[in-house]
């Protein structure tokens, strides 16, 4: 198995090699590398300037690297069978699974150059304009979320209030109304009125003792008014209680503007408890908007730019494999103008799948069979793609969040194993009955 | 002895997408090719030959009928390792050189690297690619390509050889030395399958043919026994002038009361071609290559049943 394995591997690679396609998109990803950060101007910030260089460079890199390997799949297997060469090689003893697995190791190999080219290139642009950027870009910072209650549990206590109280409309199915609830738990803002307080509490992860944390919130107005407001920010340690008075500052922020303030050692320790309250001016025009899932964070120092950039990639790397897995099934079921068309609709599928799975409202409220049977479809898709897609970290690395070893797990699994694994199975079988060659 | 091919009531029925039929390729196909025979199908185009051949290498499935090639299914991977194939049209990596080309495909039959190498160069030797080894097929005539391509068709050094059109596009002499060697391969025990509608390369290679039309077998047999005019006889006199020959014939036909005819045989236009050539580059054949690879040397039927035992225990 192993020699014709390679042999089929090795041949994709040529394959690729000899068509310039490998040329052509080192060519690209060399101008996105060296010339998108010159070309782009940023906000004039270090900031702006590290986010121009990491994001977008990847962000172009990485979006090159996903068509060429989405392509390259459909091509594989399609093209060779529509130029008759599949013939010559169905009547060896190659196995259909052999045949597939072969391919795609050919096209993971150049994707593995390529993107560890394109992250060598990527430190190489860093390291030449280090004095431009901020001065601590090395750093990453683990984001710890604040504690916030369950939803479903939020849900079904309002549910039953409605119950105990008669409120409970009759016409809508109890499912509909606690997956409404939960949904909107989940999109809650918490409205901080002038001379209001409002306070969080963070449960800090072990080995955290005397480091030093940053809050990290993002306020923002009604209608999305841009106005300064001054607020009060007072944080303590509530478990285990210190000796110490509780850190207390006074901040004039921006609303929509990120709030960074870093914390005293003091109010960290391994597991412990620290409260955060907002205190917003008795004098302040208008209120803010907090939403405390997405906006506010605890951040504490953890690992470096190069560890998060490792663990990046290999997460672009399983959105490749994937995407490669793909292109190979696809190139399986259908000629390669077919597979090529139905990449496109795969991708758009995957994109609104990632994001029709985070409202599970809609399968509830769809009207009829078939929009019930196109929203689980794109349900079904998003629910695969969901992990991948927004496991894409090249947002981490840009706010210079570490990307903790666990999350890469489950990327990892279902970009290397669970899907191709899958669409390898349904492809052989596919082989295995298609007549005139692979 | 067990036949390497057999099939019985074999019939093929293309269908359109919505499952119609719409042509029967091959119908109650019988047929037993048995071992170190050199078999040839002939037939006008769209008579089943390419058909029947992709359904004994499993490319297409049956709609009735049985098919057993080296006494297993033709889809049994097992098989595969014995039988070395050329289409009709050779189709080949056009980025890949002859030696790649040999290597890639000697790696799917499972050949160690040495193997390989070694297969591939005495290939290339035999099919005088040596020259060109090393250059992309792309740039390659379809003479050349179909030298890469029977030269691919012999890297496992099969049980079975089935060569679909194994001449076309090929110049006389190169014609001549495939069919020498299909000859000299059939002679170390190989079984040859081929087709061609060039009625002339069966006639001197085959044992034993079956002309198709319609998708039905119209006459098997020996080609000697086919072709043979059993109610005519012909003497053959060297060094006979006419005017010796014409008191013979008189004689003759007096004596057996019979209509007797004198003419002078003709060669081949073939065998005049090649003179001509090898005439003209001053040796005493026009044919050089295409003799069997030293590997390809199997001593008789047992031999070749021994190495494909030694590999699939392998």
């Amino acid at each position: 198995m192993i020699p014709r394995v390679s042999a089929i591997a090795l041949l994709a690679v040529r394959a690729a090699i000899r068509s310039r396609m490998v040329l052509t998109l080192a060519a690209l990803l060399l101008l996105a590398l060296a010339g998108l950060p010159g070309w782009m101007r940023g906000d004039g910030t270090a900031q702006g300037l590290f986010t121009l260089l990491v994001g977008h460079t990847l962000g172009v890199c990485l979006f090159l690297l996903a068509a060429t390997s989405l392509w390259a799949g459909c091509a594989a297997v399609a093209a060779e069978r529509s130029a008759g060469t599949a013939t010559l090689t169905v009547v060896k003893p190659v196995r259909p699974f052999e045949l597939w697995f072969g391919k795609w190791l050919g096209i993971m190999a150049l994707n593995v150059v390529l993107l560890g080219a394109v992250v060598v290139g990527l430190l190489l642009q860093i390291l030449l304009r280090a004095p431009e950027l901020p001065g601590d870009w090395q750093r990453c910072d683990r984001v710890v979320p604040c504690i916030l209650p369950d939803p479903a549990q939020e849900a079904d206590q309002a549910l039953r209030t409605l119950r105990a109280e008669g409120r409970l409309p009759a016409n809508r199915p109890v499912t509909t109304l606690r997956a409404e609830l939960i949904q909107e738990v989940r999109n809650r803002y918490t409205l901080i009125q002038p001379g209001e307080t409002q306070t969080w509490r963070f449960r800090l992860p072990p080995c955290a003792d005397g480091i030093a944390p940053t809050v990290r919130a993002v306020f923002e107005t009604q209608y999305g008014l841009r106005e300064e407001s001054a607020m009060t920010l007072c944080a303590q340690a509530v478990q285990p209680s210190h000796s110490e008075a509780a850190f207390t500052i006074h901040e004039t922020l921006m609303a929509g503007e990120p709030l960074v303030r870093a914390l005293p050692p003091f109010t960290s320790a391994s597991g412990g408890l620290i409260e955060v309250a907002f205190q917003l001016d008795p004098g302040a025009r208008t209120p803010l908007l907090l939403h405390p899932g997405r906006n506010l964070a605890l951040l504490l120092p953890d690992g470096s730019f190069g560890r998060n950039l490792v663990y990046a990639a290999l997460i672009l790397l399983a959105v490749l494999s994937a995407l490669t897995a793909c292109g190979l099934a696809l190139g399986c079921c259908f000629s390669f103008p077919v597979a090529s068309f139905a990449a496109v609709v795969l991708i758009l599928l995957a994109l609104l799948g990632s994001r029709a799975t985070a409202d599970a409202t809609d399968l509830a409220e769809a009207r009829g069979l078939g929009e019930r049977f196109g929203l689980q479809i794109v349900r079904c898709a998003g629910s695969v793609t969901r992990p991948l897609v927004s496991a894409a970290p090249i947002t981490q690395l840009t706010r210079r969040e570490a990307i903790p070893l666990r999350s890469l797990g489950q990327p990892l699994w279902i970009g290397f194993l669970a899907l191709p694994a899958l669409l390898a199975w349904g492809s052989a079988r596919v082989l295995k009955r298609r007549e005139n060659g692979a | 002895m067990t036949p390497v091919i057999e099939t019985t009531g074999l019939r093929k029925i293309f269908r359109d997408f919505w499952r119609r039929p719409t042509v029967c390729a091959v119908d109650s196909l019988n047929l037993t090719i048995q071992p170190g025979e050199v078999f040839g199908l002939l037939g006008p185009n769209g008579s089943g030959k390419s058909t029947t051949i992709k359904m004994l290498l499993g490319l297409l499935h049956p709609t009735a009928g049985t098919v057993s090639v080296l006494g297993r299914p033709p889809a049994d991977i097992v098989i595969k390792h014995r039988i070395g194939y050329l289409p009709e049209n050779t189709h080949l990596h056009r980025f890949l050189t002859p030696r790649e080309t040999l290597h890639y495909y000697g790696a799917l039959f499972g050949l160690d690297r040495r193997t390989c190498r070694e297969r591939g160069e005495a290939l290339l030797e035999m099919a005088d690619l040596t020259e060109v080894a090393d250059r992309p097929i792309d740039g390659f005539s379809k003479g050349m390509a179909r030298r890469v391509g029977i030269a691919q068709a012999l890297i496992n050094a099969p049980d079975l050889l089935i060569l679909d059109e194994p001449t076309s596009g090929l110049d006389p002499v190169a014609c001549r030395e495939v069919k020498d060697l299909v000859r000299a391969l059939a002679n170390d025990g190989m079984t040859v399958l081929m087709t061609s509608h060039l009625l002339a390369d069966v006639e001197h290679v085959c044992d034993r043919v079956a002309i198709m039309h319609r998708g039905l077998v119209q006459a098997e047999g020996a080609v000697d026994d086919l072709l043979v005019r059993a109610d005519t006889t012909r003497f053959l006199i060297a060094n006979l002038s006419d005017a010796e020959a014409e008191p013979l014939r008189a004689e003759l036909a007096a004596r057996l009361n019979r209509v007797v005819a004198t003419d002078h045989p003709t060669v081949s236009l073939e065998t005049y071609f090649l003179d001509v050539v090898a005439r003209a580059s001053g040796k005493a054949s026009a044919l050089t290559h295409f003799r069997p690879a030293p590997f390809l040397h199997k001593t008789g039927i047992g031999g070749a049943a021994t190495e494909s035992a030694k590999r699939e225990s392998a």
